[in-house]
């Protein structure tokens, strides 16, 4: 695994990974990817949600791993 | 309409052969056409539920064999998919983004199909096929017929504004329905129910079926209005009820980045009582799986329910407090 940054919203309840990914990829150029770990159960349907949204990309990796993916500036 | 005097009168046991009971045995009967009326069905076919989420065992069961297919879908109540969790050969039907069954016909199989969905307002567009045919029409009430080739049939009385603590089951007499519940007797539900709601029941539902005559256009209008006053005036929302509603009193929204339950307790502090689909909500620790199977969004998820009774001031003032809360919610 490359040296993607971490957005660690372990233990964080919804919508806080979501608001957390958002916060983090606002910054941040077009492309850049990042994994967002959370345990959340609203997750895995929120941060898909989100993508869609705000027209970004996302990924469920693990249960509570997600690759992120800055495609626009939403 | 006072309730406390059909009470009175339908306290004692109808089964009895006294003359009350047999005077009472005659209320019911009416009850019964009147209720079976408004749904399209034949009175005979119509049983009395005193649980009503007995139902759902009773539609399903009594049609499946063992061995046999079940088809159930992703959007179904949580009574549903216990059923299919607990049967060997189940399979779970996807939606689509519009929540409308992706149904993979099986002629051989039990299929429970969900005719209107209760939290988006989602009815399904398409005509079921399968072997056997249960139908939830707890969502859907005296809305909508339902489909042509129904084995069995559920209502909730509180559809249409009825008392709480009475369904109805219906039985087509094509149908390969026998009772799956162990029984020394052909009765088709277990117990007696009460006289008493049954009446209010059948009270209920001709004074909505004459309601809605009157109301639909305005419930519409409102629909309309609520979403698109949120949808000009509020960033990032995920409407999960179609574009064209085709059951106008529901309304359910996703608001990005809120908190369902913080939403929910805000709108109360203002007089507003709704419910939400949302994880962040002290009844579930699960998100909505209706809107997770649509792929929608879970979090800060509000569902409206439109009454009859609703007035201009009420929408107005629901819809500032919606932007407000919002809004202080993303700050």
């Amino acid at each position: 695994m490359t040296d993607r940054p971490v957005i660690d919203s372990l233990g964080t309840r919804c919508p806080q990974p979501i608001i957390d990914t958002a916060r983090f990829l606002r910054d941040q150029p077009i492309g850049t990817e990042a994994i967002l770990l959370a345990d959340d159960p609203a997750t895995a349907p929120d941060i898909s949600a989100w993508a869609r949204m705000t027209h970004n990309h996302s990924e469920q990796l693990e249960p509570m791993k997600f690759l992120v993916r800055k495609e626009s500036d939403y | 309409m006072a309730i406390a005097p059909i009470f009175e009168q339908a306290w004692p046991g109808y089964s009895k052969l006294s003359p009350e009971a047999r005077g009472l045995a005659i209320l019911r009967n009416e009850a019964l056409a009147t209720i079976a009326g408004h749904l399209g069905i034949e009175p005979e076919w119509l049983h009395v539920l005193g649980e009503t989420n007995l139902g759902f065992y009773l539609g399903i069961q009594g049609l499946l064999s063992p061995t046999q297919l079940l088809q159930v879908s992703a959007v179904d109540r949580q009574e549903v998919l216990a059923i299919a969790d607990s049967h060997s050969h189940s399979e779970i039907l996807s939606v689509s983004h519009e929540g409308q069954i992706l149904h993979n016909l099986n002629q051989e199989a039990v299929l429970a199909w969900q005719l209107g969905n209760g939290e988006t307002g989602v009815v399904q567009q398409s005509a079921p096929t399968a072997k056997s045919i249960f139908v939830d029409a707890t969502a859907t009430g005296a809305r909508l017929a339902l489909p042509t080739n129904w084995s069995t049939a559920l209502w909730d009385s509180r559809n249409w504004a009825g008392p709480e603590g009475i369904g109805f089951f219906a039985v087509h007499p094509n149908s390969d329905w026998r009772n799956p519940l162990p029984h020394n007797d052909n009765r088709t539900v277990p117990g007696e129910s009460s006289t008493g709601l049954l009446i209010a029941s059948a009270l209920a539902i001709d004074s909505w079926v004459a309601d809605e005559k009157i109301q639909a256009d305005m419930i519409l209008q409102v629909h309309r209005r609520i979403r698109g006053y949120i949808s000009e005036r509020i960033s990032d929302v995920d409407f999960a009820t179609p574009e064209n509603p085709t059951m106008p009193h529901l309304l359910s929204m996703s608001f990005l980045y809120v908190d369902g339950e913080q939403l929910l307790n805000a709108l109360l502090a203002k007089g507003f009582a709704v419910d939400s689909g949302s994880a962040c909500n002290a009844a579930n620790l699960e998100p909505s799986h209706v809107l997770a199977a649509m792929g929608k969004l879970t979090q800060g998820n509000i569902r409206l329910t439109i009454h009859h009774t609703v007035t201009p001031e009420e929408v107005d003032g629901l819809l500032v407090a919606i932007e407000e809360c919002v809004a202080a919610l993303r700050d």
